[in-house]
């Protein structure tokens, strides 16, 4: 056997045992979960579910991953959904969204309003809408530890970074974020890194608070790694993994003032054309007051040096608008293509799979190519 | 138990509705044909063969057609394909099963009586009770005498009015807290209007200025869990003070030890409202051995007071009020630190707090 055959082998013997030692872990039957607060997946499609009534993040093993290529355009989703479920469009609610990177299937997590009971609802790419019941899975969980102050009581967003799931939480008595970082293997007592987030405020150099992250994105740039958050008022916020200690204070660093007013909903990193970029869309709550665009749901495309910037940063950070609200910088653009888009989440290298909703409330499910 | 409550219609056999005692409350049921590919197969089956038997819809009121088929699971059980659904049926709603390759004659209906209507939800109480408030006041409380439905139509819903009677502008942080049974929602104030030198408050201003007053309104057209109004809408007025940006100084509160021997009340008296909350969670009262003092505990008047009365008699001795870091006034400074650090005077942070008495 020459030696890259037997690296071959060897590569795929390891593979093997990883997989083994992971699904060795996973318990089958219905998971315990008092809320779907956030989805995302981590690799192998394994869906996680962000729980913050009971402090927890659920791994399930989807078994989904037969890649699917995207003919359809689903409209009036909700409504087909809400059919589905017996009642009304206005009778559910659009809870968060994530695609399964390796089938490309999008997953919904919805509200339906009268039973108050959480639904994990399945779109492939032909369209088909089904219902993937969590009464019978692979799974397991990984607890969120309290540490001082109070419990988290929602999760506002998860992601999974190569090594490690990276959680943001909020209370509801107390104006905190709380960042807890979970090495691999992902178990129930497994060790969780918690921390607290600080952050600068861009318009003055002079203060700084706690603040609850609303939308959290791995980052890794010359072998550094870093948790990227968005927060309400809109600055990106960077925060390096290695200063992650127990019941630490972790400052972040502002890189990118995107224009206040704005929600960050959903936030990916992609790469074309031999460059990197970060994709973030958001609600803008002062659409009536001064639009973006023809809806409240706008995106923007960063340029990852931006992120990657040392020096520019806090009240240097770059800013999207200039004073007099127009466009400040060629690094960060606004898509129009995504105007309308609430949820959206990577496909493939070339398309991102986007909800877009229009004046009236109804929701389209469909592959955008990113820009 | 709502399947008690249900009544059944069957217009024709097969498939049959069957009520059961356990989740959800119904399963559909038809004896398979022997010419079935499922007949001998026992257990679970795919949804997409159980949906070429037989699929289970809502009629629309409106239309009368059925709607597309229910999520739910399909299983083989003694000769009978079961369908049961991954939910219980809705009150008021009628359901048809349908044989899928006879759909004009083969089907049986169930109509799910209205639900007898709940006395109507109303809002309880809203905290802070006070009407005078900080400027940077962070956050209501609002409590509900049932649950409500979770939605985020509620941040564009409740209102807060100015002095002017106009609306103020998006004064919300758009993040929905609610407790465990949904019966108490947490309403931040955004904290970009809130926070110095940070860009909204900046461009728009803070969302309450000193000196003036506004109501806070919480309008009838809410919705509670079943979809209901509230019994009428709320409204609570606030006049905005000035804003507080220091660290909170248990120095400054006064004491009033209780009588020895007897269960009189410990009383806390604060120069300003308390986050009666934070204050419920962090503070606890030790007696002269350590051991934690329990008994019932109740916020004063615009939570400016706190009252402790002991399950058993004080014992003569000193005793112990321990004060979590993170008890805190309306505008988010706590024990250990203000809301906003000032960089460039950067006072020393503190923790948790010990406030000594004397039980005689």
């Amino acid at each position: 056997m020459n030696t890259y055959l037997m690296k071959i082998v060897a590569l795929g013997l390891f593979l093997t045992a990883c997989a083994f030692s992971n699904a060795a872990s996973f318990e089958q039957g219905k998971p315990k979960i008092q809320s779907i607060d956030v989805i995302s997946f981590q690799s192998e499609g394994v869906l996680l579910i962000g729980d913050g009534k009971a402090g927890q993040v659920v791994l399930v093993d989807t078994k989904d991953r037969e890649p699917q290529k995207w003919t359809a355009s689903v409209g009036d989703l909700k409504g087909k959904i809400a059919e589905r479920l017996g009642v009304g469009a206005k009778e559910i609610e659009l809870i968060h969204f994530a695609v399964n990177p390796v089938s490309g299937k999008a997953y919904l997590a919805i509200r339906k309003q009268d039973t108050k009971s959480q639904h994990l609802i399945t779109v492939d790419g032909q369209g088909k809408i089904s219902e993937f019941s969590l009464d019978n899975v692979a799974f397991k969980s990984v607890s969120l530890p309290k540490g001082s102050g109070g419990a988290i009581s929602k999760i506002t967003d998860l992601a999974w970074m190569s090594d490690r799931l990276l959680v943001s939480g909020v209370a509801s008595d107390e104006f905190a974020c709380k960042l807890y970082s979970v090495q691999q293997p992902l178990e129930k007592q497994s060790e969780v890194i918690l921390t607290s987030a600080e952050t600068f405020h861009v318009a003055h150099g002079k203060w700084e608070t706690k603040a609850p992250m609303t939308v959290l994105m791995p980052f890794e740039e010359n072998g550094k790694k870093y948790l990227v958050g968005a927060f309400s008022c809109t600055p990106l916020v960077k925060y390096p993994l290695d200063a992650f200690t127990n019941d630490a204070k972790v400052k972040g660093q502002s890189i990118v003032e995107l224009g206040s007013g704005n929600k960050p909903i959903h936030m990916f990193s992609y790469q074309k054309d031999g460059k990197s970029y970060v994709l973030v869309n958001t609600f803008r709550f002062h659409h009536q007051r001064k639009p973006f665009g023809p809806s409240p749901y706008w995106t923007a495309r960063i340029e990852t040096g931006v992120i990657g910037e040392e020096s520019n940063i806090n009240e240097k950070a770059l800013k999207r608008l200039d004073s007099k609200g127009e466009p400040g910088t060629e690094k960060v653009k606004l898509i129009p293509e995504f105007h309308g888009v609430s949820h959206m989440d990577k496909l493939d290298a070339a398309h991102a799979l986007a909800i877009s909703e229009d004046d009236k409330g109804v929701l389209t499910l469909k592959p955008i190519a990113l820009p | 138990m709502m399947i008690t409550m249900m009544a059944a219609l069957l217009i024709a056999m097969p498939p049959v509705f069957q009520p059961v005692d356990n989740f959800p409350g119904f399963e559909v049921r038809l004896p398979l044909d022997p010419a079935s590919p499922l007949k001998g197969r026992q257990g679970l089956v795919s949804y997409d063969d159980g949906e070429k038997v037989f699929f289970v819809g809502v009629i629309n009121d409106a239309t009368g057609k059925v709607g597309a088929p229910l999520f739910g699971k399909y299983l083989v059980r003694k000769g009978d394909l079961v369908f049961i659904p991954s939910q219980p049926f809705s009150g008021g709603k009628t359901y048809r099963a349908i044989c899928s390759n006879n759909q004009e004659k083969e089907f049986s209906q169930l109509k799910i009586p209205t639900p007898v209507m709940q006395d109507a939800v109303k809002v309880l109480k809203v905290y802070p009770t006070t009407e005078r408030v900080p400027a940077n006041l962070l956050k209501f409380t609002i409590i509900f005498s049932g649950p409500m439905r979770q939605s985020k139509t509620i941040f564009d819903s409740i209102e807060l009015i100015g002095p002017d009677g106009k609306t103020v502008d998006d004064p919300w942080r758009r993040t929905e807290l609610w407790n465990d049974n949904d019966t108490r929602l947490t309403l931040w104030f955004h904290p970009g209007r809130v926070k110095l030198g940070v860009n909204l408050r900046e461009q728009l201003g803070p969302p309450l200025e000193p000196g003036k007053t506004y109501t806070l309104r919480i309008p009838q057209e809410l919705l509670d869990a079943s979809g209901n109004r509230l019994s009428n809408g709320f409204e609570k007025k606030i006049i905005a003070g000035d804003e507080i940006r220091g660290r909170l100084d248990v120095n400054h509160w006064k004491v009033m030890p209780p009588l020895g021997l007897s269960k009189s009340t410990l009383i806390i008296n604060f120069p300003y409202a308390i986050d009666s909350y934070l204050f419920a969670r962090e503070v606890k009262v030790s007696g002269p051995t350590g051991k934690i003092i329990t008994g019932k505990a109740s916020m004063g008047l615009e939570e400016k007071s706190w009252q402790f009365i002991p399950d058993e008699p004080w014992q003569p001795g000193e005793f112990v009020i321990h004060v979590g870091s993170e008890v805190a006034d309306l505008s988010g400074n706590t024990i250990s630190r203000p809301f906003e650090v000032n960089l460039e005077t950067l006072e020393p942070l503190a923790g948790a707090q010990k406030l000594k008495f004397l039980v005689k």
